[in-house]
């Protein structure tokens, strides 16, 4: 009699644990596990409390492709027929194999005699029909699973077994996987067929033997000090299967049906085998790499690509080794070349992808003209989801004929000071642009990193802020940092290519508002090593485009808000709830919708005398046609215009004074005054759309509906075909009145953004993450001041 | 001696089916009653007594809300799903074995030994394969029966003890609400639900004999010769062969479930599938094929379609209202609420109706292709319905709206006349 285990490095401690556990109760009785791994000297078999057998040892056919072609769950299920024949073969009379997360609590020589009289030992999951509707999914889900449960098989060395084996073993070469619709769960569904095609199969029907989370309800586990009692039986065999140890309240990550708190007595059984665990070094194993894991060059094996080379066959021999990478014929370029002569940067498709869209009949619905016209659409799919659901390393996006990411050596000139950065921006407009240069410039101060300031005036500004000052003409430190419009690159470049931006890192943190960057624009990229937007929302519009990285970089808040004296107010009437909504004409009357408020806000209060909309806009000379417009949408509800450039002092001045801050904005950027007025305590009720959800949420603001539609005409550099929100404007009266009438759930809400704009928008914290990516991209040149 | 009986579920179209089971069974039982369950009604198309087996109906089996169930499930599911009743009411009546077996099933010889190894144990199955199959193509066999079931339902024996009358109750309860085909929930109708049975309940025997239940599943494995009138399978006389999906109409095929097989894979086999062929068209078959469903048409003569059975279903409670489903002349009638609009639009001959917006709701497809029913998304959901919907969800063309029919007719009229348009003209106006 041999009995035995399969693990893969990192599930070590668990095979310690059940060795340990079996050991005690069967001293004599040799203990094998199976390493479905290499060990790369992680562990010294010779002082485990087992016998360690390696995958080379059990002769298995086509190894190597198994090794590749199975993910590691699947290699450690797969292996279990060549094992239990591996020891029949070394003259064991019977052989057990029990799953690695398990634990013996008692005496089986009873069980073990049954294999003596039998071929083979099933174990099932249930014993009973299960009562009630609750019952019947559970019945269904062992139905898609397996009547039996591979935690426990037994065989003897008898005829019936062998050909049991061979036939068993056989099938899990290929079709040891998870797939339900193809009648597959890994290796244990072909379990039901063994006692149709076997006849001196015995089925073990012992309440105390195998309970796991499938049958934990009726099995009626309780804890006798030592003794576990399955019921009146003593419970033998505990299967602790799907238990996480770093997530201790689940039961098992394979069903939500099951917490602790539901589990009874038998939670203290996971807690003790979890203690089990962790003295058998489960923080120290769990991290030990899996050997088949990645290709020779580091890169990590995409499911999607064992699959695929499992579906070649025979085909895949022409490879040779699939680990490896380096010769031309490899595996791993073979899968990176293109599937056919489209030769333009951004339209390349790859056969791994293509492998993962004929792996994918959803995503085939969605894409059906891959080749044609969802062409792009698709390569956009595989980049902003395709590679988190596989799992794919950012390597399998390099098409060979997209521009190769620059890693240009920065030979810095000599610098008259230590490490920092020149900040380049338009530092006294009063426009989104000065805001957010400034706002960097509040970042690199708190933060401690060394910085001068370049100025650029913006002829198209009053550029009456100024509360920066000290401008410099030099610009001594090795990184750019320049905050601009797209738009302004060529200009900016032709000027300032040869004396500020050579021999620098420059970075650009550039202002976009749209869920698409124009390829057009591919050239602003020329000259910078890196690019920050925003939000991650433009973070994804700008890096479908960009051949170097792509950062999101937020704006933060002013941290003396608060503190600012008032200037002399703008008077506004005391006994009305105001909303407010500050926009700038120029910055696109169509982006910014204060039409779309005006009629939210007289649907939701019509002539209501306690409610006053505030519009503060600026430039409306650029528009008057849409200043018209909006005066005769504002008529008969309660409507005032402040219709001028402010200075900011007074603009907070109106914001502190507001009651609700709206914003219909159809697409933003970041939306600075958002967040200013969420750090201010202020219910915000704006569209659930684009940058601003980077720090709103359903709990610390009001969310409008929205339905994206086509951006009807040309907004300057927003060409036709993009996309924006349109927000329901029913959506928004409703959350306005909820704002009006729901004065404590708003002022709940207010203050919770205010918390929420804090953590994420201080200074301090948007200047560290600042530092963090400088010194990142300079290898450790910029450094914080502590 | 100990009463025996055996039985069968037919729907009409069926019936020559029944008579050539029931004839191959006398000539070797003749003592032994067999019984036929009609899945439908007689409606004068046949005459009971006149026919060589017992006729039951429905409402003989103390099948609770049965009409109820008659509308929710297909003519299959209905058939299908009575099975556990009538073993349960043989046994009630006091036989001792019951055995069951499908209509497309042929008697080759004594079945004593058989039915005398139903009596030993509470309940009997046959598994579709014995053994596994050697051939390459074996691994995808395997797999099929993986995903429809160890044992096959066309054969099940029972017994009169209590163990059986509990596999009954529980088998007839999981029939109720989760008999048909999701194979990804571990559904196939009744059949993968036994796979449960030789573990949920004791003295389930396994009856592994390959002379029995024989089909297309296992021929491969499983030597089948004609000898004169003999037919023997590895040598032993053949108790019962199973034409499972042989359809008359098709010959040339063994079976409708596996396309890739034909009479040339049978073997030897295939002067049997001729045999059966031609004791079918004795038995009427042509005539049979052609008797219509009793309960597969509204009152007003339009088909039911299966979606109009499931949203019933899934109404529950709420569905008591409606009354009868197949009456639809009453102004409440189920019939009428699923022709009524969901919305108010401008233009009233672009109604869309509940039975299209609940097709509309259950395809993610449908949703991404029309986002916005409203406008002009709403005029291509329609042509939709007319082009596409009506054949994709077996949906009678009386659920179709005035714009959708005249889409189609005004497409049709726009290329030369068609048959189809003029039937469309016809039904409009």
């Amino acid at each position: 009699m041999a009995v035995a285990t399969t693990v893969a490095k990192s599930y070590l401690s668990f095979a310690r644990v059940l060795a340990a556990s079996f050991l005690r109760y069967h001293p004599d009785i040799p203990f094998f596990v199976l390493l479905a791994d290499e060990v790369d000297d992680c562990f010294v078999p010779a002082a485990e409390p087992f016998r360690l057998l390696r995958l080379a040892d059990l002769k298995i056919p086509g190894l190597a492709d198994l090794r590749f072609r199975y993910s590691q769950q699947e290699l450690t299920y797969s292996a279990t027929g060549y094992l239990l024949s591996h020891l029949l073969d070394r003259g064991f009379s019977g052989a057990a194999f029990l799953k690695q997360e398990s634990l013996v609590l008692g005496d089986m020589t009873d069980v073990f005699s049954t294999m003596d009289h039998h071929s083979i030992v099933l174990v099932p999951h249930l014993l009973a029909p299960l009562p009630g509707k609750e019952g019947i999914a559970r019945e269904l889900n062992i139905l898609q699973s397996g009547v039996y449960n591979v935690g426990f098989l037994g065989v003897s060395g008898k005829p019936c077994a062998r050909a049991f084996l061979t036939w068993w073993q056989d099938r899990l070469r290929d079709h040891c996987r998870h797939d339900v619709p193809q009648g597959m769960h890994f290796e244990q569904r072909w379990l039901d067929l063994v006692p149709a095609y076997f006849d001196d199969v015995h089925i073990l029907r012992d309440p105390g033997f195998n309970v796991g989370h499938w049958n934990l309800p009726e099995r009626d586990v309780r804890l006798d000090g030592d003794r576990v009692l399955a019921g009146e039986e003593p419970c033998r065999f505990f299967r602790f299967s799907g238990f996480d140890p770093d997530q201790p309240l689940a039961v098992t990550k394979y069903s939500s049906r099951l917490t602790m708190a539901n589990a009874g007595p038998a939670a203290e059984l996971f807690a003790r085998y979890r203690t089990l665990l962790e003295d058998a070094g489960y923080s120290e194993t769990k991290g030990w790499p899996y050997a088949y894991g990645h290709f020779d060059n580091g890169v990590p094996i995409p499911g999607a690509a064992r699959r695929f080379h499992r579906e070649l066959g025979d085909r895949s021999a022409q490879f040779g080794d699939p680990f490896q990478t380096g010769k031309p014929g490899s595996y791993f370029n073979w899968l990176n070349e293109p599937i056919d002569d489209r030769s333009d940067p951004f339209g390349t498709i790859t056969r791994f992808w293509r492998a993962v869209y004929d792996q994918r009949p959803d995503v085939r619905q969605t894409y059906p003209d891959l080749c044609g016209a969802d062409r792009e659409a698709f390569i956009t799919w595989t980049e902003q989801f395709g590679i988190r659901e596989h799992g794919v390393a950012e390597r399998f996006l390099v098409h060979p004929s997209r521009p190769a990411p620059r890693l240009r050596s920065v030979q810095l000139r000599t610098c008259e000071s230590t490490l920092g950065v020149n900040l380049a921006g338009r530092f006294a407009s009063e426009k989104g642009i000065g805001e957010a240069a400034r706002s960097l410039e509040r970042g690199l101060a708190a933060a401690g990193i060394a910085y001068v300031l370049n100025n650029y005036e913006d002829p198209l500004s009053s550029n009456e802020e100024r509360t920066l000052t000290g401008f410099s003409n030099a610009s001594p430190y090795p990184v750019n940092l320049l905050c601009a419009d797209p738009v302004a690159m060529p200009a900016f470049t032709a000027l300032h290519a040869a004396t500020y931006l050579a021999g620098h890192h420059n970075v650009a943190h550039w202002a976009w508002e749209f869920s698409d960057f124009p390829r057009a624009w591919a050239p602003y990229f020329e000259h910078l090593d890196e690019v920050w937007v925003a939000s991650t929302f433009v973070q994804q519009a700008v890096a479908k485009v960009s051949p170097i990285p792509v950062r999101t970089v937020p704006y933060c808040i002013r941290d003396d808000l608060h503190a600012r004296a008032c200037g002399p107010d703008v008077t506004l009437p005391a006994d009305r709830m105001i909303f407010l909504f500050a926009f700038d004409f120029a910055s696109h009357f169509a982006r910014k919708n204060p039409l779309g408020l005006v009629r939210a806000f007289k649907r939701a209060f019509g002539r209501h005398d306690d409610v006053l909309l505030v519009l503060k806009c600026a430039r409306s000379h650029l528009a008057p046609a849409d200043l018209a417009r909006l005066r005769e949408a504002a008529e008969g509800a309660r409507v005032e215009f402040i219709d001028r450039v402010l200075p900011r002092q007074q603009v907070l001045s109106l914001m502190r004074r507001a009651d609700c801050y709206v914003s219909l904005h159809r697409t933003e950027g970041f939306g600075l005054t958002l967040a200013e007025a969420m750090d201010l305590g202020k219910p915000v009720v704006a569209t659930g759309y684009s940058g601003n959800l980077d720090f709103m949420t359903a709990s610390n603001s009001f969310l409008v509906d929205y339905r994206l539609v086509p951006v009807q005409q040309n907004w300057g550099p927003y060409t036709e075909g993009h996309v924006w929100a349109d927000p329901d404007l029913d959506h928004a009266a409703a959350l306005m009145r909820l704002v009006y009438e729901d004065r404590a759930r708003a002022q709940e809400v207010g203050r919770r953004a205010r918390q929420d704009i804090l953590a994420r928008l201080h200074p301090r914290v948007v200047g560290e993450h600042v530092g963090r990516l400088l010194s990142a991209a300079t290898g450790g040149g910029v450094r914080a001041a502590v | 001696m100990t009463r025996t009986a055996v039985g069968t579920i037919v729907a009409k179209n069926f019936v020559s089916f029944a008579r050539v089971l029931a004839d191959s069974f006398r000539r070797h039982h003749p003592a032994v009653p067999l019984f036929v369950v009609l899945a439908d009604e007689v409606d004068g198309c046949f005459a009971p007594s006149a026919e060589p087996f017992h006729l039951l109906h429905l409402r003989d089996l103390a099948i609770p809300d049965l009409a109820s169930s008659r509308f929710h499930s297909t003519r299959e599911q209905v058939a299908i799903a009575s099975k556990p009743y009538l073993l349960s009411h043989l046994v009630e009546r006091g036989f001792e074995r019951v055995v069951f077996l499908d209509p497309d099933i042929l008697v080759l010889s004594d079945l004593t030994s058989l039915f005398d190894e139903a009596g030993r144990h509470s309940v009997t199955l046959t598994p579709h394969l014995l053994k596994p199959p050697s051939a390459a193509e074996g691994v995808n066999r395997e797999l099929n029966i993986l995903q429809s079931g160890i044992y096959n339902a066309g054969f099940i024996g029972v017994s009169n003890t209590q163990r059986a009358r509990d596999f009954l109750v529980w088998w007839r309860d999981r029939l109720r609400d989760h008999c048909r085909r999701d194979v990804a929930q571990g559904m196939f109708y009744d059949q993968r639900w036994l796979d449960l049975a030789p573990v949920f309940f004791e003295d389930v025997h396994v009856l592994r004999d390959p002379a029995v239940n024989v089909a297309y599943w296992n021929l491969p494995e499983r030597d089948v010769r004609l000898d004169g009138d003999r037919v023997l399978v590895d040598g032993e006389p053949c108790r019962f062969f199973h034409f499972s999906g042989f359809d008359p109409d098709q010959p040339l095929a063994v079976t409708k479930y596996a396309s890739r097989l034909t009479m040339a894979d049978a073997g030897p086999a295939a002067e049997l599938y001729a045999q059966y062929l031609r004791l079918l068209d004795a038995a009427g078959y042509q005539e049979t094929k052609a008797w219509p469903y009793a309960y597969g048409h509204f009152d007003n003569g339009v088909p039911v379609p299966d979606l109009a059975r499931q949203i019933h279903r899934e109404l529950g409670d709420a569905s008591t209202g409606f009354g009868d489903p197949l009456r639809t002349a009453a102004p409440g009638s189920y019939f009428n609420w699923l022709n009524e609009p969901i919305d108010a639009p401008r233009d009233a001959s672009m109604t869309i109706t509940r039975l299209w917006r609940a097709i509309y709701e259950q395809r993610p497809d449908l949703r991404r292709a029309f986002p916005d029913l409203t406008g002009a998304g709403r005029a291509a959901f329609l042509r939709w319905t007319a082009e596409f919907g009506v054949r994709e969800h077996d949906i009678p063309e009386h659920f179709l709206g005035w714009y959708a029919r005249a889409a189609i007719l005004s497409a049709s009229t726009n290329r030369s006349a068609s048959p189809g348009g003029d039937d469309i003209a016809a039904r409009v106006g």
